[in-house]
């Protein structure tokens, strides 16, 4: 079953001259349960094509399809709605809103959206972070490891149709790495939970499903070793 | 300059809009600061002239100093002028059409000195030699060029003109014409060689200034040496009294109103006010921009902190830190300074231009109030604002001081939050909803930015409305001092046969001058009374008591023209006929306006009623004690205020109207005892008050004999307004001002707190927030500043209003006046000013999109 489908997503900034074309009419789907990892050289596109299955910028042209929802035949408000309820996005820095504690800012989309929050929900969900001992600690209080896992679980709150993770382990050590990756593989397979990750890491990538290899905006591979 | 401070510059010049509106915080004090203090200035330097110009040029008087020591004078350090004055006194004019004043006072002086002297030359010329004298064009039937034979005297007494014994031969001895004579010692004369105006010289009923050059004079001979000083302070007392010991003065004595304009005064209750009132006012500006400033600074230093972190990470001292800070300030400062020292300037220089014919009429000044730019003032403005800057600087500059390397990497572009300030209650996320709570949260997050945010408006709020109450309870009190009297001018008379006799014709004429619309007659007569205290209103009758348990109070007895009676019967509900058929019957209004300290009330006098009898008392001479002399019956009392008799009134009294036959019983039976006292008032209603002031004022110039005078109520009045307008003026300024430095305040911490959240508005966007979403809580943070300024701000305002009635109206009876309308005001200005700050800010950052807050790291 297609969660996410793609077709002719193309991408440029700037005008005239300065003009670049950092997606270049890429048409690709993923289904319910897959975990595929991004790759490519810096530079490449592959931000930018997160962000535009995320949501959060605008295509040049094309279309994106989350569980069969055309996101950008949305307003905003609604795509707002959506992105809270179908979408998690996690980020390279961790993006945690200072003021909020570990547990509002992991229920943050729920919170958004007014629900009941099950508290036995939450509860396994530190557990399974590891943050069990850490529920009304600031961001300032923890370690960067930490405050990845808590965005995690902030993308996984919701049960969102698809998780979009940036570099999710750019910012930490080997271990701590390890530690996120053993995580999100953990959702995928426990919860079926769909994973779209881009990484520099071929270590990393390796454990994935599916690789997806991204080259001056273009799809240049894209093989299942799984 | 060193690389900290370059990266400073580098750092104020990214941040152009608030370094600009720190500046404008600081241009707005300095410009408040040097405005008051130019305004005192210039307002004291108008008193000084203005003073000069009545009383002559001169701080000390010697009184009868031999000539010989005149040099001694001469030569004391602190002498710059001296006016030396020979009194040659008293004299007749021989041969000359008779004056309206008997006598011509004379006075020789120095020739430099005529300068420094109170009067100005309306024609001719000063005299050159001690033959020839200017005299006052008050006198008749003279020219330039005259020569006159002056009989040199003394004035004595009739009863003692044998013994010769002399009267006070003092210029303000009051003429009495059937009780003194003149005895002529020699006759000289003298060339006029110009007139004088000496208007602003106190008028003596006795004689007419003249002045002449002082002659030779034998070295024993007594004269009065007037000095005006080099340098004036409080040492002059000392200084001057040891001088006159020296020279032999017989006393000095002090032009105590100029002194009192150059603050050298004995009077220490008015220094006393005016420092208070300065501290106050210096205390307001002080707190106000301290305030402004030091917020400005701390969120200039949370933003440079990465900067500095890093700097202490390869090697920045504490003192480099945080003298970072301190050039920051100086940037700020000598930028913001000298603009501020001009505007201020420039701003009391518009202002007087506007108000300067209200002050002149205020405080009846010849001079125009000029701007009197002082170098120490300024230097002294220059001082505080530095002060101001430096104490502002103080906090940031030791908390940069204190930035750790570790701070740099950590990067805590906001300060750390802490667990116990951004803790909220459980209902508001309940009743407002998720988005409500997180901004409320927001408001905390920051605890310092946030008080200083909350400082500003509350102060705002505060200021603002207990000046509105402070100008309402001012001019309320205006309102009430305004004689209510209907009429425009007041002429009153001396009630006595020869008056009364002239006034008969005045009337007539009166009637014909252009522009009068209503004359109102009365006539009154002034007794007293007894009464018992149940009689009188008990918030007034300790007034009137005499320790015996009777209470003396004052009668107006008074009877109006007829068409003015009919009037009364008219307004006031009168039963004509009872009144008219009452013997010795009278109507008592016994509305009256009570001044008491500083306010005004209007109440009833007494508890008399219709058909109660009010005696009058007279003193018996023979009899050396008091009498009933006559006794009116009430026929009715009214609560109807005459309009001719509003005035308002320590002591107040009866007043009771009788019929015209009345009123002439009365006076003739006191007449016949030698006791009769009346006045005969004649009010006016016009449009054109000064003219028919003037008018009067060329009749009466034809009867000299009647005692009378004219008030021009309407220029009373008008002058009033004057002071009412000034004050709101000024302080309406004052306030304007001090609200924009809060305004400026809060407008810097708010639009900064959002700027400081672009990234994690894109955040929350990027995990679903609406746009609705965004809105609800921009509009709950606003809703959460407004109440909590509007939750403290109204209760300190309240108190202050009351301290205020407490202070300025002990007697005040209106009750506790609390200005709803200035209010609902300030709810309404806080919450539009508060969202729409907000929704400014918001709204220019909307173009920051998602993706590009994402890339920078938040925490
Ligand atoms: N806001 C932008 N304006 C202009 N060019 C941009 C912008 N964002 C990204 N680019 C360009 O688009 C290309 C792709 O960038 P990005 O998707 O961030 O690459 P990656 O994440 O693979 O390193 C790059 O050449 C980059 O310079
Ligand atoms: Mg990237």
């Amino acid at each position: 079953m297609k969660i996410l489908e793609v077709k002719n997503l193309t991408k440029i900034y700037g005008k005239g001259d300065t003009q670049v074309c950092a997606l270049d009419n890429v048409s690709f789907s993923v289904d319910k349960g897959e975990f595929v990892a991004i790759v490519g050289p810096s530079g490449s596109g592959k931000s930018t094509l997160l962000h535009l299955l995320g949501g959060v910028d605008q295509p040049s042209s094309g279309k994106v399809w989350i569980d069969n929802t055309d996101i950008y035949d949305l307003n905003e408000s609604q795509l707002a709605i959506f992105r809270r309820r179908q979408i998690g996005l996690i980020y390279q820095f961790y993006n945690l809103i200072p003021i909020l504690n570990v547990e509002e800012n992991m229920t943050l989309p729920l919170l958004l959206d007014g629900k009941k929050i099950h508290q036995k929900h939450v509860t396994d969900m530190l557990h399974a972070l590891g943050l069990e001992t850490k529920p009304t600690s600031l961001p300032n209080q923890l370690s960067g490891g930490q405050q990845q896992r808590v965005s995690i679980g902030r993308a996984l709150m919701s049960q969102p149709a698809i998780v979009l993770a940036d570099e999710p382990t750019g910012n930490l050590d080997r271990q701590n790495s390890e530690e996120i990756l053993t995580l999100l593989k953990m959702f995928n397979e426990n919860h079926n939970q769909t994973l779209l990750m881009i990484t520099h890491d071929e270590h990393l990538a390796l454990q994935a499903d599916r690789v997806i290899t991204i080259e001056d905006g273009r799809i240049m591979k894209d093989e299942r070793i799984r | 300059m060193n690389i900290v401070n370059k990266l400073t510059v580098k750092h104020l010049k990214k941040n152009k809009r608030r370094t600009l509106i720190t500046m404008i915080g600081v241009i707005i004090s300095v410009a408040m600061t040097t405005a008051t203090i130019t305004l005192a200035i210039s307002m004291v330097e108008m008193f000084q002239k203005n003073t000069r110009n009545y009383t002559g040029d001169w701080q000390v008087a010697y009184q009868q100093v031999p000539v010989k020591n005149i040099p001694i004078i001469e030569q004391d350090h602190n002498t710059a002028h001296l006016i030396i004055e020979n009194e040659l006194g008293f004299a007749k004019l021989v041969n000359q059409k008779e004056q309206v004043r008997p006598y011509l006072y004379l006075t020789a002086v120095n020739q430099e000195s005529f300068n420094d002297l109170p009067f100005t030359l309306t024609s001719g010329e000063l005299p050159q030699t001690p033959q020839e004298m200017v005299v006052s064009d008050q006198l008749k039937g003279v020219a330039i060029g005259d020569q006159l034979t002056l009989a040199m005297g003394k004035r004595v007494s009739i009863a003692d003109e044998n013994n010769g014994e002399e009267l006070a031969n003092d210029l303000y001895e009051p003429y009495q014409e059937k009780e003194e004579t003149f005895i002529q010692d020699e006759v000289k004369t003298y060339t006029i060689t110009g007139f004088i105006n000496t208007e602003r010289i106190s008028q003596s009923s006795a004689a007419d200034m003249a002045y002449s050059v002082i002659g030779p004079l034998t070295e024993n001979k007594q004269v009065n040496v007037k000095v005006e000083l080099k340098k004036i302070n409080r040492s002059l007392y000392q200084d001057s009294r040891l001088l006159s010991e020296a020279i032999d003065s017989s006393e000095v004595t002090y032009n105590q109103e100029l002194l009192r304009f150059y603050g050298v005064t004995d009077n220490k209750e008015v220094q006393v006010t005016l420092l208070t009132l300065m501290v106050i006012v210096g205390l307001i500006i002080l707190i106000g921009s301290v305030v402004l400033i030091y917020n400005a600074f701390m969120i200039s230093l949370g933003e440079r902190s990465r900067h500095l972190g890093m700097l202490a990470s390869i090697g920045a001292t504490k003192r480099q830190k945080r003298n970072s800070v301190f050039f920051e300030g100086l940037i700020v400062g000598s930028i913001a300074i000298p603009i501020g020292l001009m505007m201020g300037i420039v701003g009391i220089a518009l202002s007087l231009q506007v108000v300067s014919p209200l002050i002149k009429n205020i405080f009846d000044s010849t001079e125009d109030i000029h701007v009197v730019l002082s170098p120490l003032a300024l230097i002294g403005v220059v001082i505080f604002s530095s002060l101001i800057i430096l104490l502002s600087t103080w906090m940031p500059a030791l908390k940069a001081s204190r930035i750790s390397p570790i701070d740099g990497i950590r990067q805590t572009k906001y300060l750390p939050v802490k667990n116990k300030s951004v803790r909220t209650s459980k209902w508001v996320r309940k009743v407002f909803g998720f988005e409500a709570e997180l901004g409320l949260k927001n408001i905390k997050r920051n605890r310092q930015r946030y008080l200083a945010t909350l400082f500003s408006m509350i102060l705002s709020i505060v200021l603002f409305l207990s000046t509105v109450t402070f100008t309402h309870v001012l001019s309320s009190s205006f309102d009430m001092s305004y004689e209510n009297t209907k009429a425009d001018i007041a002429v009153m008379f001396f009630n006595d046969q020869t008056t009364t006799d002239t006034i008969e014709p005045d009337i007539k004429s009166y009637e014909q001058i252009d522009r009068i619309d209503k004359v109102t007659q009365v006539d009154s007569y002034v007794v007293t009374t007894k009464l018992t205290k149940e009689a009188l209103n008990p918030k007034i009758s300790t007034h009137y008591s005499d320790g015996n348990g009777s209470y003396q109070v004052g009668v107006n007895l008074m009877s109006v023209d007829d068409q003015t009676m009919e009037e009364i019967y008219q307004a006031a509900h009168i039963d004509q006929a009872a009144f008219e058929s009452q013997e010795m019957g009278g109507i008592l209004f016994n509305r009256v306006s009570y001044h008491h300290e500083a306010s005004y009330e209007v109440l009833n006098i007494s508890n008399l009623k219709a058909e109660d009898e009010v005696l009058l008392y007279s003193y018996d001479q023979g009899a050396e004690q008091e009498k009933v002399s006559d006794s009116i019956t009430l026929s009715q009392v009214s609560d109807y205020q005459l309009p001719f008799m509003s005035y308002i009134q320590e002591f107040p009294e009866l007043t009771i109207v009788v019929s015209k036959p009345t009123m002439e019983k009365i006076r003739k039976k006191q007449e016949a005892e030698g006791m009769y006292a009346g006045f005969s008032n004649i009010y006016i209603q016009t449009e054109d008050a000064s003219f028919v002031e003037e008018k009067i004022n060329d009749i009466m110039l034809d009867y000299p004999d009647a005692n009378g005078h004219v008030y021009n109520i309407k220029a009373s009045k008008q002058k009033e307004e004057a002071i009412h307008f000034l004050i709101a003026f000024f302080i309406y300024s004052f306030i304007g001002l001090m609200t924009l430095i809060g305004l400026v305040s809060v407008f810097n911490t708010l639009t900064t707190n959002i700027q400081l959240r672009k990234q994690e508005f894109a955040m929350l966007k990027s995990v679903g927030l609406t746009p609705q979403g965004f809105n609800k809580m921009i509009r709950f943070e606003s809703l959460f500043y407004g109440l909590k300024a509007l939750l403290y701000g109204l209760p300190i305002s309240f108190l202050i209003m009351y301290l205020l009635y407490q202070v300025m109206m002990p007697q005040f009876n209106g009750g506790f006046y609390i200005p709803w309308g200035s209010i609902a005001g300030v709810i309404l200005t806080v919450f539009v000013l508060t969202s729409g700050l907000m929704y400014y800010s918001t709204k220019k950052m909307k173009m920051a999109s998602i993706v590009e807050a994402m890339k920078n790291e938040m925490l």
